[in-house]
């Protein structure tokens, strides 16, 4: 039971008020019948969703070839949608986007070095706005239903760090120097853009959804440093550029 | 970018990974369910005296009802013939609705929408819900305030009243459709009803079989509050009912079948002469909006309708989400021809807060009318306390077994409108309770023609007071307060002393359209102002009621 003083201020607000007595059920219809534009099926639509994806596909070369199923990628983002039909939406993302590529250390590699190490990979953390359009199937009730999502993607890449690791880093690690291992990070790399772009595309059931993104920019090649040959020291070949993986919208 | 030939190895990777996603996906939702819904019934020969259980001729003519119309007709052979080979399968028909339900590829319903004779084509409905929550404890012992409750569930209706007349549903068939009937054929509480031969028929559409005990108990403890008795407890009011027993509905995994279950067993129902039909199944916001609910949009709500237009009286439960988003009724619900029944919360005698609200999309009064919403049924081992308006809804069909026996003369809405009258607040009503718990005291006796006034407005300069009458101001110093009905008649269904029920006022405020833009229950304490409306919040035409002890009035601004 809601007591008279508790329950005061919604009488108050409906012009009524009662003096002394238990208002045991309070109902305004009227704003229980006002039209909502906001839902998972409504006109207008928001929400956050957590991801999880891995790096997939092929390198260009084995220069950049990286370790599958280590390397990963987070999404911490804001999806909204506008309604256009039945059938059809619109909509954007706001993402925060943080990559890990681990580095194979094979004698093939080039990327950022031939170097070998314990443990090699590069950290990239991107700030992304993404465009979108759905297509629904399925008559459904207010909820965000099935579809099918199309769209394109630009990431800003303010974050871009290098980690290498070993027990016996150019003898500066190992049993001789007394260092057990030795971890090298490296920010600010200059050779890797700052921005990056691409292709991406979902299928998602209700708040379940699969994605996989294609990235069509390079993240080398901007920067030249000219060797002695005139080569571009920095123009590395590409990590792969494709990531598939699992979001979870955080709605009903 | 580049053009090498590894950046085209690497298009392709992508092409064969959304190849995946779609490849993987779309076959799957291809092949959706659709019911076929066709425009005519052309050179469809029919007899009804082979198709229909007499009590199903009986029921028309008794009602002066053709006996049989063009719904009631099969569907035509040719049309099904053609439907079936241009689809994957067929599942099903409804000769009500004219329609073949049937699984199709999206090339094979392009070709269907074509067929001269189909009118319309519409998506199947998904997860419709059960509206109870289902205990798994059972005993048979009760505690006293669980026995209270099983006491009070059908005494708030007028149990003594029915029983000094001898009337318990005696003639009247009721068909209950459910999720299954676990235990009822072996069950202590419906031993009676076996003696009786009281169970005349039973299928089920799931398993397409007869047998329907199984499953779920859902179904059993619904049919007890219809027409249970265990240890000398009468659980519903319809002992000596008549029944008819579907399984629609599996309790747990829905179906795209479950709906055309339902309409299938809808039809059945009618075909085996029930009377009334007791169904507690809802859509609400997996499919639809809100808006929606307005008694035509939905398919269930159509084929509910056709069953009251055939006679039957179509009991439903309001819904359980009033605490839920949705807040609203569901659908079949919502169908002007369909007895929705709200939930009563035993302790408090007013609305339970999970019982679903009204009004409907098109702003018409549900539920009609409420019973308990938290019960004491009987399951397959015995009592057990469980709740829901799936239970409100058979104690409402119970009673209106019982009414109908009293008086074979009324048609199904006839029926309707007299237990929508009997209600223990009407002429008052509001979303929460429609017009409150049916009393048979009132359905049998009628009402007294004057009541004396238990409240007076006090109009002020810019507002207007409810104030109870002095010698109405509640009397808590007797062994027991009045009823709930306000019938004044003590005994018929005596309260906790003290119980604070007769000393609620419930008043609303309907605008000039009719329909009520708020509405109150308060509990009258020591001061008799109950509320003071101020003249802003009115508009020319709106009208205030007060129910309090029996009497409802009202101020016209």
């Amino acid at each position: 039971m809601k007591k008279y003083l508790l329950s005061f201020g919604l009488l108050a607000a409906c012009f009524t008020n009662a003096a002394a007595q238990n208002v045991l059920l309070a109902q305004d219809v009227t704003k229980d019948t006002v039209e909502v534009k906001f839902g998972p099926n409504k006109k207008y639509f928001g929400h956050m969703y957590v991801g999880y994806g891995l790096v997939a596909g092929p390198a260009e070369n084995k220069g950049s070839a990286v370790k599958y199923g280590d390397s990963h990628e987070w999404l911490f983002g804001y999806r909204f949608k506008y309604k256009v039909g039945n059938v059809y939406a619109l909509g954007f993302d706001l993402t925060v986007n943080p990559v890990t590529y681990y580095i194979k250390q094979k004698a093939s590699k080039t990327l950022p070095t031939p170097f070998l190490f314990d443990e090699e990979k590069f950290k990239f953390t991107n700030f992304g706005l993404s465009v979108y359009q759905r297509f629904n199937w399925d008559k459904r009730g207010n909820y965000v239903g099935n579809f099918v999502d199309m769209g394109a993607y630009g990431n800003w890449m303010p974050v871009k760090v290098h980690i290498y690791e070993d027990d016996n880093l150019f003898g500066l690690s190992g049993p001789l120097s007394g260092v057990k291992e030795i971890k090298v990070r490296e920010t600010g790399l200059k050779y890797v853009e700052d921005f990056n772009y691409g292709v991406l595309a979902r299928v998602g059931f209700n708040r379940y959804v699969f994605y996989g993104s294609y990235r069509l920019s390079d993240l080398f090649g901007g920067y030249a440093v000219l060797d002695e040959t005139g080569r571009n020291m920095y123009d590395f070949a590409e990590l792969p550029r494709v990531t598939v993986g699992f979001q979870l919208g955080l709605h009903k | 970018m580049n053009f090498s030939s590894e950046y085209f190895l690497r298009r392709l990777f992508l092409a064969a990974l959304l190849f995946f996603f779609f490849g993987s996906f779309l076959p799957v939702q291809a092949q959706q369910k659709y019911w076929v819904v066709l425009k005519d019934k052309k050179g469809v020969s029919f007899d009804p005296y082979q198709y229909f259980d007499a009590k199903a001729l009986e029921r028309r003519q008794r009602q002066n009802l053709p006996i049989y119309d063009e719904t009631d007709k099969p569907i035509n052979a040719t049309y099904r013939q053609q439907i079936t080979a241009l689809s994957d399968s067929v599942s099903g028909e409804s000769r009500w609705l004219n329609a073949i339900a049937c699984f199709a590829q999206p090339t094979q319903l392009e070709k269907l929408r074509k067929l001269a004779f189909v009118r319309e084509i519409i998506p199947f409905q998904v997860q419709p819900v059960v509206l109870a929550e289902v205990p798994d404890k059972y005993k048979v012992t009760l505690k006293a305030d669980e026995l209270k409750i099983l006491q009070d569930q059908t005494a708030s209706l007028g149990a003594s009243v029915f029983r000094e007349k001898n009337l318990n549903g005696k003639g009247i068939r009721i068909a209950i459709l459910d999720a299954g009937f676990k235990g009822v054929d072996n069950t202590a509480a419906f031993e009676h009803l076996y003696k009786g031969k009281q169970v005349i028929k039973t299928w089920d559409f799931v398993k397409r079989r007869e047998y329907v005990y199984d499953f779920a108990t859902h179904g059993t403890l619904v049919l007890s509050c219809v027409a249970g008795r265990l240890n000398g407890h009468d659980i519903g009011l319809a002992t000596g009912a008549e029944f008819l027993l579907a399984r629609t509905e599996r309790m747990y995994s829905e179906r795209f079948s479950e709906e055309e279950n339902w309409l299938a067993a809808m039809e059945w129902a009618d075909k085996n002469g029930a009377d009334i039909i007791n169904s507690s199944l809802g859509y609400t916001n997996d499919r639809y909006f809100r808006e929606q609910m307005n008694g035509r949009y939905a398919f269930v709500a159509r084929a509910a309708n056709l069953a009251a237009r055939k006679g039957i009286l179509v009991v439903n439960a309001n819904g359980n989400d009033g605490t839920a988003d949705w807040k609203i009724l569901g659908t079949p619900a919502d169908a002007d021809s369909v007895l929705a029944v709200g939930g009563i919360d035993p302790k408090g005698l007013f609305h339970v807060n999970f019982s679903s609200y009204g009004p409907t999309a098109d702003k018409r009064m549900k539920p009609n009318v409420s019973a308990f919403g938290i019960v004491v049924g009987a399951g397959p081992k015995g009592f057990e306390q469980t709740q829901g308006t799936s239970f409100s809804s058979p104690l409402v069909a119970g009673f209106a077994a019982c009414a109908w026996q009293a008086n074979r003369a009324l048609t199904n809405m006839q029926l309707f409108k007299e237990i929508e009258k009997s209600g223990n607040l009407y002429p008052y009503f509001d979303y929460a309770h429609g017009f409150g718990m049916p009393q048979a005291q009132f359905l049998l006796n009628g009402r007294a023609t004057e009541i004396k006034p238990t409240i007076k407005f006090e109009t002020g300069k810019d507002q207007v007071m409810i104030v109870v009458k002095t010698e109405f101001m509640p009397d808590t110093t007797g062994p027991f307060v009045a009823d709930t009905t306000g019938s004044g008649k003590k005994g018929t269904y005596l309260v906790k002393e003290k119980h604070p029920s007769a000393n609620y006022v419930y008043y609303h405020i309907a605008n000039p359209k009719g329909s009520l833009d708020r509405y109150y229950v308060i509990e009258v304490e020591d001061d008799p102002e109950v509320a003071a409306i101020k003249f802003e919040a009115l508009r020319t035409g709106s009208v205030i009621r007060v129910f309090y002890k029996g009497y409802t009035g009202f101020y016209a601004h």
